[in-house]
Order: structure tokens, then sequence, then C-alpha cells
């Protein structure tokens, strides 16, 4: 690994607080994301590692490892991509099997990974992460405006999507 | 029903989490960095690169093949490059290219090159991409791509450095296990950028050499520049980089993903020009006037989308607005439309939940005359105005303008918007619908295609937060308020 440095215990202290308030929310946002409990796991703590080696640098942990975390997601799945055949919807029988989530939640996983990876950005930064518009707008580098946009069609997309679930 | 979101994703918190705790840990050990105390690495992790570049440049690659054939591997790297008039024979893309693969002469590279294989379906412009091409240097990965032209989607800042090659000025961003050199105009086809793996001295040195090889440059001929009127701007910006020319589009009329015909292309089509000239593209009506839109009922002239609708759009008299691009009618009434360019954002809706977030503060005003309520969230201004109209879900008008100017420049444009919105009376057609028995939302809907306001008893004040018809409660009554246009509806 390049750039590895040592970090001392004590240094685990701010980054152990992060984890505390937010791994189970960033966890599930990254399932939401991904489809994948691996892959969720995977990049959460991909992330938080990242973050820790950079010690004191970080100002906000919180915002630093989601933004890490779905960066690290999204480039996992685009590997698998690359190397796999195209799979646009989550594995939601591996969340069933290893995780349990009643048939709402896997309802869910399922219309999410059928709306576009922008807009499942959104909503799940939204609803998972329970980030302003302003704030996702923050993490996602772009404006609120068109983050609200986003939202709002992602809403609709998914509102349209879960329908036919429940239809 | 899927009417409330934040119950459905509640229902996630029923999937337990695991503890990942370990596998940080393991991770930081593996990597070095964390004391004797750290756990053992676990099995099965796979380092996944925090490359925003690699993963910017790949994630939106739509040329699909890797080039083969008859360049083979006879002769000079210079020979198999893409110094050519248009794509060589044989190769099949399924994706679509925005900038000419003519122009980026690498014929001074000496390397196996490829093109990235496809990372998504290309479905939007949004989607469209640079090429981009591979191969490996020093047992280093090298990409080179036109500079990305989209959204940032997720970034992660990191830290960059000016650096000068050939006496032209270059970013080098660090990256955590990459280097991202970009050179020249990050939004078009007059630059390049090259990520190489790793974030050290050699991964540096080598993005520079490679750098100092690369020209981005147009052959000398001439090319007969294709009609692309009529398509929208992915097929358009395809085609002209296809035959060698670079679009020039102005985003300032672009929606975020709806596809938009080409209205004017200069120069026309059939004339000859040298390659790499730029074709200047106009797309759909650059200003749509109140002709154009009025009257904003449905299916008329506005888009106005099928699902459920609050209040009759017809209410909303914007004849005296001139919109930058089309305005479409959204979920439940929310106008929107560009004002301008791409980031910035006007919405016109009866409150909408959002208009609550991001608080940065919220104070009371006078505007036409009505009371108004400005809200600064940040980045964007929502300005919500009393309209006169009865109690009930129609009484108050949003009004959000984001744009990356300042707030007072928000505000202004704001408060010039909304003394140019007319809340017209509310003209019914027709007998009023039957509406008994339906949820709320259905029952709004149909009122309000029929052009009468549903009441069903929220009666937010300027200052509270909108509320939404209720979706698990059906109507049990309606009567017809004095007015002729009010329908009031008792609940179950």
């Amino acid at each position: 690994m390049q750039n590895a440095r040592t970090v001392d215990r004590d240094e685990l202290a701010p980054f152990a607080e992060a984890f505390e308030r937010t791994h189970e929310r960033l966890w599930r946002a990254l399932l939401a994301y991904a489809g994948d409990p691996e892959v969720a796991s995977d990049a959460a703590a991909e992330a938080y590692a990242q973050a820790v080696r950079r010690g004191v640098a970080i100002v906000d942990i919180d915002a630093w490892v989601w933004r890490a975390a779905f960066r690290i997601a999204a480039g996992e799945l685009s590997r698998r991509r690359r190397e796999a055949p195209p799979v646009d919807a989550p594995d939601v029988a591996s969340v069933e099997g290893a995780l349990g989530g009643s048939a709402e939640a896997l309802e869910l996983l399922d219309a999410l990974g059928q709306v576009s990876d922008r807009q499942r950005r959104v909503l799940v930064l939204r609803y998972v992460g329970g980030y302003s518009a302003v704030e996702i707008a923050r993490l996602l580098d772009t404006s609120a405006g068109s983050v609200r946009v986003s939202l709002l069609r992602a809403r609709r997309t998914l509102r349209s999507l879960l329908e036919d679930h429940d239809a | 029903m899927p009417d409330n979101l934040d119950d459905r994703f509640r229902s996630l918190d029923e999937i337990a989490a695991p503890d990942w705790r370990a596998r940080t840990e393991a991770k930081l050990a593996q990597a070095g960095a964390l004391g004797p105390a750290g756990a053992s690495p676990q099995r099965g992790w796979r380092p996944v690169p925090l490359a925003a570049a690699a993963a910017v440049l790949v994630a939106v690659v739509a040329a699909a093949v890797v080039l083969r054939g008859d360049n083979g591997g006879d002769g000079p790297a210079g020979d198999r490059v893409l110094v050519f008039d248009g794509l060589p024979q044989g190769v099949e893309f399924d994706g679509f290219l925005v900038c000419p693969p003519v122009m980026l002469d690498i014929s001074r590279l000496d390397a196996d090159l490829e093109l990235e294989p496809p990372q998504e379906p290309v479905t939007g412009k949004d989607d469209a991409s640079p090429y981009v091409l591979r191969w490996q240097q020093d047992g280093r990965t090298v990409r080179l791509g036109y500079p990305v032209v989209d959204f940032p989607l997720l970034a992660v800042l990191f830290p960059t450095e000016q650096v000068e090659i050939d006496g032209r000025s270059a970013v080098l961003t660090h990256q955590t296990d990459s280097v991202l050199l970009t050179m020249g105009d990050r939004n078009g086809c007059g630059g390049f950028e090259v990520l190489v793996d790793g974030d050290d001295a050699a991964a540096k040195s080598l993005a520079l050499a490679v750098a100092h090889e690369v020209r981005v440059s147009a052959p000398d001929s001439r090319v007969e520049v294709p009609s692309v009127v009529g398509l929208d701007l992915v097929h358009a910006q395809d085609a002209l980089a296809r035959a060698g020319l670079v679009s020039d589009q102005d985003r300032s009329f672009g929606n975020f993903t709806d596809p938009e015909p080409v209205l004017r292309q200069d120069p026309a089509a059939g004339s000859t020009v040298a390659a790499g000239s730029t074709v200047a593209l106009t797309m759909q009506p650059p200003v749509v006037t109140s002709t154009t839109i009025a009257p904003p009922v449905d299916g008329v002239v506005l888009p106005v989308q099928p699902q459920p609708l609050v209040c009759p759009p017809a209410l909303l008299d914007v004849g005296d607005i001139v919109f930058r691009s089309q305005p479409t009618v959204a979920w439940a009434n929310a106008w929107e439309w560009t004002d301008g360019d791409m980031n910035k954002v006007v919405h016109l809706s009866w409150p909408s939940r959002e208009y609550v977030e991001g608080d940065r503060g919220v104070r009371e005003l006078t505007v036409a005359g009505r009371p108004a309520l400005m809200h600064d969230g940040g980045d964007g201004q929502d300005l919500v105005f009393d309209t006169g109209l009865p109690d009930g879900p129609c009484r108050f008008v949003e009004i959000d303008v984001f744009d990356p100017g300042s707030s007072a420049a928000r505000e202004a444009r704001a408060v010039e918007l909304a003394g140019q919105l007319h809340i017209n009376p509310p003209r019914p057609a027709g007998d009023v619908p039957d509406v008994v028995g339906l949820d709320v939302p259905a029952a709004a809907n149909k009122l309000a295609r029929a052009g009468y306001i549903p009441d069903w008893g929220a009666h937010p004040a300027l200052s509270d937060p909108p509320a939404e018809p209720p979706a698990d409660r059906h109507v049990t009554h309606q009567s017809l308020q004095p007015d002729g246009y009010t329908v009031r509806l008792d609940l179950s």
C-alpha cells in the first residue's frame, strides 16, 4: 500500500466514535446502493481504514467516510461489471439468504436495483443516510438544485416500481 | 403502499448490519498502518482502489471494443493509434463517442493500446463519454482519454499540484492509488487526461512522460459535415465525433436526462470543413415563451406527467415568464426548468417537503403585495408566498431558485419570478368528479385534473411544512363549497 503510515491507537478514538455513530446506517446505505452485503461491508471497512490512515487531515470524518465508501462501492460494482455479465439489479437473493429481511425490504432493494445509479445514490443518501439535499450535494460535489431534481425523479421512479411490486 | 418512502426505507432497519470493525482493523494491519495490536488480515478482501479519476474515466466509458485486426502487431505503434478519418475498419462500438478519436494523436506512444471496455449501458446524454485508451507500461496500467464531460458524481477531494509539460500547464492529482494528470480543457475535446496506477514518484514520472508524447491535434484533412438535426445530443455528438468533428452545444438549454433534438447545426450538413472543426448545435427551443405553453392544462402543450396532481396546473399563469428550457410539470405539480445553464434550476410548485431542508434561516417579506417567506437553503433560495386562494393545499406557492451565484442574486431572481407569476382563478371544467371511496392522493388528483381544489382539512400556515395528501385515508363524503371550486373532503 502506498503512502502507508503507522497510526497510534489514540488517534483512532475519533474514528471509533464516528464508527459507533454511523456504522449501521452507512452499511445499510451501502447495501441499498450496491445490493450486496459483501460489497457493503468491504466498502465501509475500506473507507474507514483509508480515513484512519489520513488521520487528523480529515476534518469531517463522517462526510469523508460516506463519500469514500460510496466511491469504493461504485468502483467495486464497476469492476464486477467489467469482469462479469452486467447485473443491474442488486442480488436480492443473497441478502435474503444471508441476512434475512422482510418482504417489504427485499422489494425495496429490488426496486432500487432498477433505478439508475445516480438516482439510487441520492435516494439512499436521502432516506437511509438521512442527509438533506444540501448535504447530499456536498457529498456528491454537485448543486442542491440538481440533487433535488434527481430526488424528484428518483422518487417518482421508485414509487412507480414499488407500485408495480404491490400490484 | 409506496406513498411513504420514509416507511419503506425504514424496512431496511430490519436487516441486521454486521459489525465490520474487525474488517477495518484487518485492512489497517494489512496496510501496515496499525500498531501490533491490529487484527490479522481477513481472507477474501480485494483492495478496491480509491481512484476517483479511474472511476470517473472508467465508469463513463462507452467505447466498447479493443482495437484489433488490421492494426495488428506489426509496425510501429504509430500505425495502430487512432490517427485516421473516423473509426478503423472492423471496429465496432456499442457506445457513443463525445470527442473524435482522430484528434487524439498518440502516434509517439509505443504501447500495446486497447480501448477500455464498456462499463454501463448508455441510456441518456449524461452517459455518453469520451473513450479511454488503456495499456501497460513500466508495470503500470495507464489510461488516456479526453477529459470527462459529465456531472461529477461522488468526488473525493485529493491533493493536486500544478505541473508544466513542454510549456503547457497541467494539473496532477494525487489519489489514493493513482495519479491523474489533466491537461487542457476539462470539459471538452481540447485536452486529455492520463491516469496511472499508483501514487508515487514513478507513477508521476510515467504520467508526465505519457503527457509529453500526447497531442490533441486535428489531421490535415477535410471532412464532410453529417446531418445531425433531429438527433438527440448523444447521437449528434457521436455522429460528429465519428466524422472527426467536435460538437459544441449550448448546454444552457439542456435538461438533465431527457434527450433533446438538435434544431440547428452550423456548419450545415454537407459542408466540407477541416477535420477537428467545431460544429455548433442548438438544442431544442432556446427560449420558450408563454405563447407556446399557455394555457398550462392537461394534455395541451405542457407535458403534464401522469403522476398524481394536487392542484390544478391552470391556477398558475406563467405567461410572463421567459423560460430558458422547456418547462415540465412534474410530480405533485412541480414545474421545473433550467434558468440559464444546467446548474441553474427553477422549481415552481406548491410547497414541497424539501423546502425545510438545509435551513440557513427563514425571514418574512412581502412579494408582489403578498405575505411571503424567503428560505435560504445554502445554495438555493426557496420563496413561499400566499396566493390568496382559499385555505388548503393550493394556497401557497413555492419558487425554488438554485444556481451557483450569490444568495442575493438567487433571491432577486425568485422575487422577479414571483412578480411574473399570476394566479388564475380556478375554472373547473364540468361537474365535480365523484371521489368518494378514493384515497386522498387519488381524490386530489382527480379533482385537480378537473380544475377543482381539493380540501382535506390540511390548512398549513405560511411557515408550516406542507402536508401531502394522506395515502392511508379515504374519502367518505365530498361537498362543493360556495366558492364553486373548492371541494371539501371528509375522510375515514
